[in-house]
């Protein structure tokens, strides 16, 4: 057993002799990398330095990737002239020396910034090292092990290179075809994730293995290329998780059972058609990255929230609805608006969202509609309205006919932490967001908030302005991309999670006046309210009959006529 | 030491190695010889398990080649002019690299190897000549005293003063190790053989002692007593035995290499087949003819 260490060893010394340029450029990226982040963190950020860092950490990564494969290289598994093979080297040593050498050499580094990172920023010791650990342990899983395993079924690095095109154009093209056909089924770019990742990782981890083993126990390049064909379609198939398996599952590790069994949602034919805000229309409101929808092929149907408990955020991670028509005919399935209501204080209105997160979505606030009349305040009642959007043949083709339409709600319901932190000179360690400041903006208008954590996300924050003594408040900034990760990673920048956001308090243009403005500021808090899971859970929203038209935005007309 | 049962080895379509069977006996200097493409290279990667066998089983040091593991491969010394090294080690880091690995390593004798090969210790193994890092692949694989070394094209590309070290170096430390050495150029193996295996397009044409294989070929030169032109097409379609190859015959002289030669054998049969005879002069071969011989034979398809 110690002569086999003593030779892993001996084999990773010889690769760090011959690689400890690379090792020390690699190591130089990362922590000229931390130290500019650590430099914007606590000093200016300015445009210029921002974008150096970013090149920074597309170099990090990169060239963490290249040592891999280049340390994979020095004694190359593919081939017949490799000295190696002729030597009393043991393969299992062979293959532990790289992992070693990744360890050390790749991973050392990233951790020991990371950890100084945690540290300077005035987190213990403890959370710094266990966040840099968990932010490695993601890069290894995530990164380095597929490299170690990838790079040792080529012989060069130009063979890896092309490799690594090939199969990211094979990503590309899977996932365009996957997204296409099944978007509205799979976890992507909702709370749940993290299960789609931690599915990936997982076939990741072992095909990885089973690559490694095949590659430095038997030397059998082919078969294991092929085994890598077989796991990267696994690992595709983990980006496209079913939804209702991963819902199913996020289910059972709600951290409240029952806490929003209370929470009932009625379709209410009595609530009146629904109307955009003042100041907004249908061309400006959803759009987001270029994409618009058609406002006059969706309609939005009221619905009747109850049971929401004070202070709490209600999320659809997805709506799902289903038409069909009489004769039991499915004329359409797809996904709704992703609806979110919030419940701020015990305070009677709620707010709610329209349009998608992807594409872009608007909070419709209690300034922005009438209360409803029939609504008791602070019963936890709530009128919101769902939107659906369809394709306008489609639409044009059965909004008369009598449909059946039925909703089913992914839901989660996120209780909330109330924070106070001083407006101006803020400093405050606060769990789950982590170490806060506050301070003035350039311009005088702004109070800027920052956070930094190490390691852990929050999922929706709310904020606003205080006034301690009157009790006045500004507008509520609120900010919410679930996220129900039991792990906090991400591949870059590094283990600390940030967060930002601005509380307006003068309007520059003279317009509009603030309950808490400049000159109440010294005697301010910003009001932090962070919100976490409780419960997931499904809900069922059945129609018996409706027709489509009769839901149709009293925008709607203008719509059309702007075709 | 080296037992090949009916091996085969195929590259797609392309078979390198067929059905090859021959056996390498301890202590002996084993010389693999064949033109380029033989299967000299792909015989050896296999015996050392770079390579699996197709078909069939090689045995080294009485395991099968697939299973060698670092235990024989602390045991096998492997010298290749195809080897690829760290090149950005000095000769002298390389050295230290592979000591640890053979519990075997004789520090004393690595430093007589290398004084007597007279290698740069502090050049890196990308800036040696072809020559110098021969030589540091041969300095690599003598210092554990190994029971079998394997040469694979060894003098390939080689001046004749470097071959000269190469080899003084390589027979001093000869002692006991049995020395599997392939080659195309047969005045390379000339007084290091032993033994001989000759292989042409991945088939062993044959395998037997040197001293042996010497004895059995003559060149052989015959007059013969009458010379008109009848006697001559009767000379040429005479039904010569099959171990005579390239027979010739200009005016009364009759030449041939005879594979299977035995003093007095050959008048008796030349008697019988051709009538009176005035000489006979039987001279021996020196290996490259025999090498050329067998090798146009084997392409003309009348090897015995």
């Amino acid at each position: 057993m110690k002569l086999a260490t003593n030779m892993i060893w001996h084999i990773c010394r010889k690769d760090m002799r011959l690689l400890w340029p690379f090792v020390l450029g690699a190591a130089g990226i990362q922590f000229t990398s931390a130290g500019l982040r650590y430099a914007m963190d606590h000093g200016g950020e300015s445009e210029a330095l921002l974008n150096v860092f970013n090149l920074l950490q597309v170099g990090t990564l990169l060239v963490s990737a290249l040592l891999i494969a280049t340390v994979v290289h020095q004694d190359p598994i593919p081939g017949v002239r490799q000295d190696w093979l002729v030597r009393p080297i043991g393969r299992r040593d062979l293959m532990l020396a790289k992992v070693l050498f990744v360890l050390l050499m790749v991973h050392g580094p990233i951790l020991l910034a990371d950890t100084m990172q945690g540290l300077l920023s005035g987190f213990p010791v403890l959370q710094s090292v266990t966040a840099a650990a968990s932010h490695s342990l993601y890069l290894l899983l995530g990164l380095s092990f597929p490299v170690l395993a990838f790079t040792s079924m080529t012989r060069n690095m130009a063979e890896s290179v092309i490799g690594a095109v090939l199969c990211s154009l094979g990503f590309v093209v899977f996932q365009v075809l996957i997204n296409n056909r099944r978007q509205f089924e799979t976890v992507a770019g909702t709370g749940l994730f993290w299960i789609g990742e931690s599915t990936m990782f997982a076939a990741a981890l072992v095909g990885s293995s089973a690559v490694l083993a095949i590659q430095y126990f038997r030397r059998k390049t082919v078969p294991a290329r092929w085994l890598t064909a077989v796991v990267a379609f696994l690992f595709l198939l983990g980006y496209n998780v079913p939804w209702h398996f991963a819902f199913a599952l996020q289910q059972r590790l709600s951290p409240n059972p029952g806490a929003g069994s209370d929470i009932t949602a009625k379709f209410d034919p009595s609530g009146s058609k629904f109307r955009l805000p003042e100041g907004m229309n249908h061309n400006t409101v959803l759009v987001a990255r270029g994409l618009t929808r058609d406002e006059a092929s969706t309609i939005y149907l009221p619905i009747r929230i109850a049971g929401i408990p004070e202070s709490t955020v209600l999320n659809a991670d997805r709506a799902v609805v289903l038409l069909t028509t009489k004769d039991g005919r499915m004329v359409y399935q797809a996904r709704a608006d992703d609806l979110l209501v919030r419940k701020d204080g015990n305070l009677p209105p709620v707010s709610f969202n329209i349009g998608l997160r992807p594409i872009g979505w608007r909070e419709i606030g209690p300034a922005d509609m009438a209360v409803p009349k029939n609504l008791v305040p602070g019963s936890g009642e709530a009128l919101v309205y769902q939107g659906l959007s369809l394709p306008r043949n489609l639409y044009e083709r059965i909004k008369d006919q009598p449909l059946h339409l039925e909703i089913i709600y992914s839901l989660t319901l996120l209780s909330s932490n109330s924070y106070k932190i001083p407006a101006l000179g803020g400093d405050m360690l606060i769990p789950a967001v982590g170490r806060c400041r506050t301070q003035m903006d350039d311009d005088g208008d702004d109070v800027q908030l920052r956070c930094i954590q190490a390691g852990g996300e929050s999922n929706c924050v709310a904020a606003f302005l205080e006034h301690a003594p009157s009790g006045r408040r500004n507008p509520i900034s609120f900010s919410c991309w679930p996220n129900y990760s039991p792990y906090s990673a991400q591949y870059t920048p590094d283990s600390l999670t940030r967060s930002r956001g601005s509380l307006r308090f003068r309007d520059l243009s003279g317009l509009a006046k603030y309950p808490v403005d400049g000159s109440r500021l010294p005697e301010s808090r910003v009001v932090l309210r962070i919100y976490q899971p409780e419960e997931h859970f499904t809900r069922r929203l059945v129609i018996p009959e409706i027709h489509l038209s009769d839901w149709e935005s009293l925008e709607h007309d203008r719509a059309v006529a702007s075709r | 030491m080296i037992h090949m049962n009916k091996l085969w080895k195929k590259f797609g379509r392309h078979e390198a190695v067929r059905d090859l069977s021959f056996s390498v006996p301890e202590g002996s200097a084993f010389a693999l010889i064949g033109a380029n493409g033989a299967g000299k290279t792909t015989t050896i990667k296999v015996l050392m398990n770079i390579l699996e066998p197709t078909r069939g089983k090689a045995e080294v040091l009485g395991i099968d080649s697939r299973r060698i593991s670092p235990r024989e491969l602390c045991q096998i010394g492997y010298v290749s002019e195809n080897q690829d090294m760290p090149e950005k080690l000095t000769v002298e880091e390389f050295l230290a690299y592979l000591r640890p690995f053979y519990p075997t390593w004789d520090t004393e004798l690595e430093e007589s190897i290398l004084n007597q090969l007279r290698l740069p210790l502090e050049r890196k193994i990308c800036d040696l000549s072809h020559g110098m890092r021969m030589k540091m692949s041969l300095a690599c694989a003598l210092p554990f005293r190994p029971k079998l070394l394997v040469l694979d094209e060894p003098f390939s590309g080689l001046d004749p003063l470097v071959r000269d070290e190469f080899m003084e170096g390589l027979l001093q430390q000869a002692g006991e190790m049995t020395i599997l050495i392939s080659s195309h150029e047969l005045s390379e193996i000339d007084g290091v053989a032993t033994y001989v295996a000759f292989l042409d397009e991945g088939r062993l044409l044959f395998e037997e002692s040197m001293s042996d294989l010497v004895a059995r070929f003559r060149e052989v030169r015959v007059t013969l007593e009458r010379n008109g032109s009848q006697d001559r097409d009767e000379l040429v379609a005479a039904p010569f035995p099959k171990c005579w190859l390239r027979v010739r015959s200009v005016g009364n002289v009759l030449t041939f290499v005879d594979t299977q030669f035995s003093e007095g054998h050959v008048g008796e049969r030349l008697r019988a087949l051709v009538g009176n005879v005035r000489t006979v002069d039987a001279q021996p071969m020196a290996l490259r003819s025999i090498f050329t011989t067998l090798a146009r034979a084997a392409r003309e398809g009348v090897l015995p």
